[in-house]
């Protein structure tokens, strides 16, 4: 037992001591034979790790405990990743007894030098790494040192799209304990980066420090800084002045759960972001980060970016602050992701600058956007106040606007809630050189727009506007209206949806005139519906008028017009109606004055009513019916005078206009007035090329009621004429430009004209008068026809004081511009009168009318002519035979001449003109030839005084003007006649002695003598007389011994007239005082 | 040489001269025309005042109705005017007529007389449309006949017609004469005022 004792006691003592020895020889050989010691290190590093290991020189001491390595080269390969690691030192100090013990921190420091690392990931990992694995792993391998540091190292990572390059850095590592971590800090240096792909690239100085908890909790604190980075990105190259990132968190790395407490990244004068996220990474993955963006430089952004705005934006200057602060959340589980955001975009006092068209735009803009929702269609919110600039967008200008837009929507469209805008100086280049200017403009309303067409579309709009206009000029080329202010308020309501249009009310006030309203409502579509309507009220004419002036002709510029209007127009389309437009409207005229300069024309009180309807189609055209009535007030038409209220007057009219051709048909109008008649035209009109018209007309008038229009202005009541009967005209009318055609009938019946100043009186007329106007073609040329048209006049009586007749019965031809009087007789004076055909002709082109006709008096009975006097008697005949009368406004000429029977001789009158026959101031010449004319026949009907014997004589060149003699020269002579005696009364000597002389017949006479000579002889009687510029001359043919005698006597007995004064020129005024004396002598 | 040229300048001085001193006289009887339309306004005033009454009618009015043509016809058996003709008498006839007719309108106020020798509408406040119209076709009537009366006038005294103006002048001077106090005239200024 002792024995099997001592060997199991030598045995275990052998077994014991055989470490001792191995520890001993492995002592002595790793004392003294350190290659053998780098062999085994080497070959049991390659076993235990599977790396290839090349170790150049191994040094150590063991107590202290140090170990030095020279040119280290590791190497590990697989089919996924490639890890190269050269070391040109190692060195590690330490105690060796807490190795041997494992008590950690056994190392006090481990320097290496120039380390030179490559990593390259040939392929994704094909499992999920067991990070928690690496770090605690990690964590366990560092806490063996107390001081990790690496200096000259050199880092190059390349990963299956990403290369990275870090050059020339010192890598001091701090492995702490559990409470403090694992402190690790790099130096600045050349940092490079390059995405594969070649989108991303940066190049730096990269510093970074951190503060790591390697555990199944990481917990780091990390700060990075890259400095003067130059960036690259699309190609776009950007070198901020530095980059700083911090950050600090924890990873529970079983759990996949990822928390950054702080984040923040700072990019000098660009941007600083701060936030912090939540995230989870096992079978699916997710986080939530929320933070803040702060751009105190927006220029600074936007010149960061560059390029990668759209090239709008790129010429725009922005400058301001802006801060974007939000939380985003990412969930990604089963391939599927979700993705929320919930942020806002604030910004304050954002100058904007942009040229557009080259023209300056300048915006400043305050505000807040926001986004919310899912990140793919986020629920976007804006509440934005900004100012804008003077600027021009084709032709529109605002010098000012001032916007403010609460809004949202999403990425499909957006909703304006409440958008007011202030506009300043807007003006508007409308077509046809008309400027719409807009002095302060303010809208305000809501909007919804469509974003999902490249173009945004509006959805829908219900704006409320109030815009201020001050020298509004609407022009068309040369004219304008113009108005000194104006403002615009309206409602309205667009549906891009439905397609509606809706103007709930609009209205316009303008200065100077009443406010107009306006109201509507539209759709689009296959069967669209609209209506309109527009209504003002107490419109004022005058100004009205004022603005209009410039396309008011000159010819209407100096009329006055006063008065009010209320227009209301209503426009309508049913959908039922498809295409056709419906309209109605009416104008109400109120206290309407008017007047032409000269008053010729002119209205006062005046209520005209006008209303219209009708319906228009672009394939019927515009089919109408309207009514004008008006019932008060007075108007003048030159010298129509027209009491409404007596007379009133309702015009009634309807057509089909067609616009594309001009053309109005089926045109119908009638004019009403009760108390005078009626007037129908029916027939078609035309406004292209040119404004024809091709009526029938038919009219049925009251003469009465219709001449009471003519006399109740301007006709003295001592002119007017009395006038009944009735009119009736069935006229063809036709127009075309200035040519005018007009033929039909006017038809009289029981008509009377009396006129009671001049006692004159065509009774009971009735006639039927051919009307054939032709402006264009010239007047039927011969006498004797053409004349198609017939006509007749018939009047029962026609009588004034000089003469009355009864039963006229007139012919009437017509033709072309011309219409004749067909001859006819007519019993006159005991007579006859013959009138022969009388033609009458118009010249449009002229307007001259000229007739031609003749005249013939077959024994008229002097005694019964209007030409006695109480003073005196004439008897005898007339005959006369005027074979040709030439008419026209300038003359009518005689031909032939007229003869009356009279005092045993005749007086022919002949030659006769009557020039201006149809004005006052006509006047009549004429040569009377007088024929032994027996002057006792004459002496005893004319109270001059007894003279007997036979004179002839004429009276040349007289001319009548004004019922007076202008002018003649008279003379007349005795003729020796056997068996008639040529005596003169006394009486008839002291006559003639009057009018020549002005005188009674000389005191040589002795009157108390005279009175007992019946007669004196005479030998010759001659006298010449003339009248000329309203100077009488009066003289005796008979010149003897220098003595001019009026009557010379007989050698023995008789009576001398001599004229002591020839020269004398005796005035109208005395010739008239002589005249008078000589018939007052009588009495 | 240069002597010679001072000659001639001076001759062509000489007769520029004397053209530029010659004065164009045109005939303008004056003092006839004075008599006249102090005869013309006289008689056409004395005619209107019969006519309205204001003064005995004169006798040779009386004419009978039946004699259709007269050497002397009555209306204008009481001529007294040196410068006459049957156009002038017409006129003056015309003229009276429209006066008589116009004396109310005077007298209110609605008419007055221009320094031209014609009526002018002052004022048509409280006229009709009727009143208006009548008033102004009076007026534009009566205006159209003293324009004439006037032409005749120059016409008698073989006066230019580019001198009717200064007859229209004379004729003003005499019209305004006579107008009866409170009617409005023109003064020579264009302004109006109501005659005392």
């Amino acid at each position: 037992m002792r024995k099997a004792a001592r060997r199991i006691l030598r045995v275990g003592a052998i077994i014991a001591s055989l470490p001792i020895v191995v520890l001993i020889a492995a002592v002595l050989i790793v004392r003294f034979d350190k290659p053998l010691v780098r062999n085994i290190l080497q070959s049991q590093i390659v076993k235990r790790t599977g790396m290839a290991v090349r170790i150049g020189k191994l040094d150590y001491t063991l107590f202290p405990f140090r170990l030095a390595v020279r040119d280290l080269e590791l190497g590990m390969e697989d089919r996924l990743q490639k890890l190269d690691l050269s070391l040109a030192g190692l060195e590690a100090r330490g105690d060796l007894r807490k190795i041997v013990r494992g008590i950690k921190p056994a190392v006090e420091t481990v320097e290496a030098d120039s380390a030179v690392i490559h990593y390259t990931q040939k392929a994704p990992p094909e499992k999920p790494v067991d990070y928690e694995a690496i770090v605690l792993q990690a964590a366990k391998s560092l806490a063996w040192a107390r001081k990790i540091t690496a200096k000259n190292t050199r880092l190059s990572v390349t990963l299956t799209s990403l290369e990275a390059r870090l050059g020339n850095f010192d890598l001091d590592i701090r492995p702490g304990d559990e409470k403090s971590g694992v402190t690790v800090s790099v130096s600045p240096s050349p940092l490079d980066i390059t995405d594969k792909a070649g989108a991303i690239k940066m190049k730096s100085r990269c510093g970074a420090s951190a503060t790591l908890h390697l555990a199944s909790s990481l917990e780091f604190d990390a700060a990075l800084a890259f400095d003067s980075p130059v960036i690259t990105a699309a190609g776009i190259e950007n070198s901020p002045a530095g980059i700083t990132l911090d950050a600090s968190g924890r990873v529970e790395l079983a759990s996949g759960e990822i928390t950054v407490s702080r984040f923040k990244l700072g990019i000098p004068d660009l941007i600083e972001v701060e936030g912090k996220a939540e995230g989870k990474f096992d079978q699916g993955f997710s986080l939530a980060a929320e933070g803040t963006a702060r751009l105190d430089k927006l220029e600074n952004a936007a010149a960061f970016l560059g390029p990668r705005l759209p090239e709008t934006f790129q010429r725009a200057e922005v400058r301001g602050p802006a801060l974007l602060s939000g939380k985003y959340r990412i969930r990604r589980w089963n391939q599927e992701t979700t993705e929320d955001v919930d942020g806002s975009l604030t910004f304050e006092g954002v100058e904007f600058d942009y040229i557009y068209k080259g023209l300056p735009l300048h915006a400043r803009a305050s505000g807040k956007m926001s986004a919310s929702g899912p990140l793919r269609a986020p629920q976007l919110t804006a509440d934005v106040r900004s100012t804008i600039g003077k600027f021009t967008a084709d032709k529109l200008r605002v010098e000012g606007c001032d916007v403010h837009i609460v809004a949202s929507g999403t990425q499909q469209g957006v909703n304006i809630s409440n958008l007011e805008a202030g506009l300043k100086g807007l003006s508007f280049d409308a077509a046809g050189g008309k400027r719409l200017a807009f002095d302060s403009a303010a809208l305000t309303g809501r909007a919804s727009l469509n974003l999902v067409p490249k173009t945004p579309t509006l959805n829908s709009l219900e704006a409320r506007f109030d815009a201020a206009l001050k020298s509004v000029v609407l022009a068309a080329g040369e004219k304008g209206l113009s108005f000194d202010t104006a403002t615009l308020k309206g409602d309205a309501i667009l549906d891009t949806g439905r397609k509606t249009m809706t103007l709930n009310s609009l209205e316009a006030r303008l200065s100077g005139i009443s406010p107009l309203f306006l109201a509507g409502g539209f759709r689009q579509g296959k069967a669209p519906a609209a209506e309109m309507r527009l209504e003002t009220s107490g419109l004022d004419l005058p100004a009205l008028r004022a603005l209009a002036a410039p396309f008011i002709p000159e010819r209407w510029a100096g009329w006055d017009l006063a008065g009010k209007a209320d227009l209301s127009l209503e426009a309508r389309r049913p959908s039922i109606s498809g295409k056709n437009w419906g309209f109605s409207g009416s104008l109400a005229l109120a206290e309407v004055n008017f007047n032409d300069p000269d008053f010729t024309i002119a209205g006062e009180g005046i209520n005209p009513v006008l209303k219209i309807e009708g319906e228009y189609s672009a394939s019927e055209g515009l089919s109408f019916k309207g009514g004008l009535d008006i019932s008060r007030g007075e108007s003048l038409w030159k010298s129509v005078f027209i009491p409404w209220n007596e007379h009133p007057l309702r015009i009634t009219a309807s057509g089909l206009y067609q616009p594309k051709s001009g053309g109005m048909t089926d045109l119908a109008a009638r004019f009403e007035m009760p108390t005078i008649g009626e007037v129908s035209l029916h027939g078609s009109a035309r406004a292209r090329p040119s404004i024809s018209f091709d009526l029938n007309s038919n009219a049925r008038l009251s003469l009465g009621p219709l001449y009471s229009l003519y006399t109740g202005a301007g006709v003295s009541s001592q002119n007017r004429m009395s006038l009944t009967g009735a009119l009736e005209s069935g006229l063809h009318i036709k127009t075309n430009g200035d040519d005018l055609s007009v033929a039909g009938k006017v038809v009289l019946a029981d008509t009377s004209v009396e006129r009671p100043a001049t006692k004159t009186a065509f009774l009971d007329i009735d006639a039927e008068i051919p009307v054939f106007y032709d402006s264009e073609a010239g007047a039927t040329k011969s006498p004797d026809g053409p004349f198609p048209e017939e006509g007749f006049v018939h009047i029962g009586e026609f009588r004034n004081p000089f003469i009355s007749l009864k039963g006229l019965a007139i012919s009437l031809r017509a033709g072309t511009n011309a219409f004749s009087i067909e001859p006819f007789a007519q019993e006159l004076y005991g007579g006859r009168l013959e009138l022969g055909r009388t033609t009458f002709r118009f010249d449009p082109k002229s307007r001259l009318l000229e007739g031609t006709g003749s005249l013939a008096l077959r024994d008229l009975d002097i005694s019964l002519l209007p030409i006695q006097s109480p003073q005196f008697r004439l008897t005898g005949k007339v005959q006369a035979e005027f074979p040709r009368l030439d008419i026209s406004p300038r003359e009518i000429a005689v031909s032939g001449r007229g003869e009356a029977s009279v005092f045993g001789g005749k007086v022919i009158l002949r030659d006769l003109v009557v020039a201006n026959p149809f004005t006052p101031g006509r006047s009549t010449s004429l040569n009377i030839d007088l024929i032994d004319l027996n002057l006792k026949k004459l002496t005893d009907e004319v109270p001059f005084g007894e003279v007997t014997g036979i004179v002839r004589g004429e009276v040349r060149n007289l001319v009548i003007s004004y019922r007076q003699p202008e002018q003649f020269e008279f003379r007349i002579e005795s003729v020796p006649r056997k068996g008639v005696p040529q005596t003169f009364s006394l009486k008839a000597v002291d006559n003639l002695t009057v009018l020549s002389s002005g005188e009674p017949a000389s005191v040589g006479t002795g009157k108390f003598w005279m009175r007992f000579i019946r007669g004196f002889r005479y030998k010759k009687l001659g006298i010449v007389s003339t009248l000329r510029n309203d100077t009488f001359t009066l003289n005796g043919t008979i010149r003897e011994g220098g003595v001019e005698y009026l009557v010379k006597k007989p050698a023995l007995f008789g009576i001398n007239v001599i004229n002591r004064m020839p020269e004398k020129l005796i005035s109208f005024k005395e010739m008239t005082s002589r005249l008078k004396r000589v018939g007052q002598s009588e009495k | 040489m240069r002597k010679g040229y001072a000659s001639g300048t001076a001759a062509a001085l000489a007769v520029v001269f004397a053209l530029a001193c010659i004065t164009v006289n045109i005939y303008f009887p004056e003092a006839t025309v004075k008599q006249a339309a102090e005869e013309i306004v006289n008689d056409i005033q004395k005619k209107a005042a019969e006519k309205t009454g204001e003064e005995p009618i004169k006798q040779l009015s009386t004419m009978p109705i039946k004699v259709g043509f007269s050497f002397v016809p009555a209306a204008y058996a009481q001529e007294e005017t040196a410068v006459s003709n049957p156009a002038i008498r017409a006129l003056k006839e015309a003229i009276a007529g429209h006066l008589a007719q116009l004396m109310p309108s005077f007298a209110a106020g609605n008419v007055g007389l221009t320094n031209k020798g014609l009526v002018e509408i002052r004022d048509e406040a409280g006229l009709n449309l009727q009143a208006k119209a009548a008033l102004r076709k009076l007026v534009k009537e009566d205006n159209g006949d003293r324009m004439k009366l006037y032409a005749e006038v120059a016409k008698a005294l073989n006066i230019e017609a580019s001198q009717i103006a200064r007859i229209q002048k004379i004729f003003a001077e005499n019209w305004i004469k006579n107008a009866k106090p409170g009617w409005w005239i023109q003064q020579e200024d264009g302004a109006w005022i109501k005659k005392r």
